[in-house]
């Protein structure tokens, strides 16, 4: 392989994986159909990655599948266990919630006449003022 | 039936639809995990991990994005490779003859003569000890590329790598394959 080969190469190879632009595939194509090296080159390059795509496939182990299934049903177990869980803490906390809302609303009910009361003094707080301002103007006057 | 209606079929809950995905692409996985960590339980384990994640991550496939071989592979290589970076070494994968002779002739070739057959068989089975000592992201990128026929933007987006580096491992994986192979006469 001389040095314009070796130059050549990752054009050709770019090229044949269709990731070259216009000017490298133009350059790999002239170059191969000069250069018989290089057409050699590419012809091992297809055997290797045909042999790659014959040799990816490997027989699994015996008994694979059922040990696939066991810790498919194991890991099933498992969700359920922890969906139960879950589930338990969830309905724990919303007992608990609901029994200091319901504490804190006793307290609510307990407390709204008071409120209602206040409520309605501090609306006639301004009534009152007025009615003072009135008095001390008519007194003044 | 297709692999995508058998997806929908496990969502709605059949097993059985599940367990034919398995029969389907059991080998390919395990030889994926296998050429990749060169570990035979191991690559068990990452294999059977592999489908465990399809289970449950069922939901999340869309086979408008791509293919389920696509997902299941990306899937499997992205789990060996965290296994291999949780080893921090990379193992060298002794084969044993007897029994990758026997899985080479169950694999078959198209009407070759007892010797092309032969030497077919003796080249591959280079080839496989010849990937085992590439560097894992080189073996990777030859793998999906030539193996599971993924283009390079594909690749580039299951190693999560620039495109150029898918480039340049693919040239020099399989320049440094094509030497080797030269060297000992079987090229
Ligand atoms: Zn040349």
């Amino acid at each position: 392989m001389n040095d314009e080969c070796t130059k050549f190469l990752p054009k050709i190879h770019e090229w044949l994986e269709g990731c070259a632009d216009e000017e490298t595939s133009l350059l790999a194509q002239l170059h191969l159909r000069s250069c018989y090296r290089c057409r050699e080159i590419v012809k091992e390059w297809q055997i290797i990655a045909q042999e790659i795509k014959l040799s990816i496939q490997i027989p699994a182990p015996e008994g694979f599948e059922e040990r696939l299934k066991r810790r498919l049903n194991d890991h099933q177990l498992l969700s359920w266990r922890e969906l139960a869980v879950s589930w338990s803490l969830t309905a724990f906390s919303v007992a608990a919630s609901a029994l200091w809302f319901g504490i804190s609303l006793a307290d609510v009910v307990r407390a709204f006449p008071q409120w209602i009361v206040g409520a309605i003094s501090w609306s006639t707080l301004p009534v009152q003022w007025l009615q003072r301002f009135w008095d001390l103007i008519s007194r003044w006057a | 039936m297709d692999d995508a209606a058998l997806v929908r079929r496990c969502l709605e809950g059949d097993k059985r639809a599940f367990d034919e995905l398995v029969q389907r692409y059991r080998d390919r996985i395990y030889g994926m995990a296998l050429h990749l960590l060169g570990d035979k339980d191991l690559a068990e384990d990452i294999a059977q991990e592999a489908f465990l994640r399809a289970f449950q991550r069922l939901t999340l496939f869309d086979p408008n994005k791509g293919s389920f071989s696509t997902w299941l592979t990306t899937l499997t290589t992205r789990l060996c490779l965290n296994a291999l970076k949780r080893r921090g070494v990379e193992q060298q994968w002794i084969v044993e003859q007897e029994d990758e002779t026997l899985e080479l002739t169950e694999l078959g070739e198209d009407a070759l003569s007892p010797e092309e057959e032969w030497w077919a068989a003796e080249r591959r089975l280079v080839i496989r000890k010849l990937l085992s000592t590439l560097h894992p992201m080189q073996r990777a990128v030859l793998l999906l590329r030539y193996g599971e026929e993924m283009s390079i933007q594909e690749i580039a987006q299951v190693l999560q790598v620039p495109v150029g580096s898918v480039k340049a491992w693919l040239f020099r994986g399989r320049e440094v394959l094509r030497r080797k192979l030269k060297e000992v006469g079987l090229l």
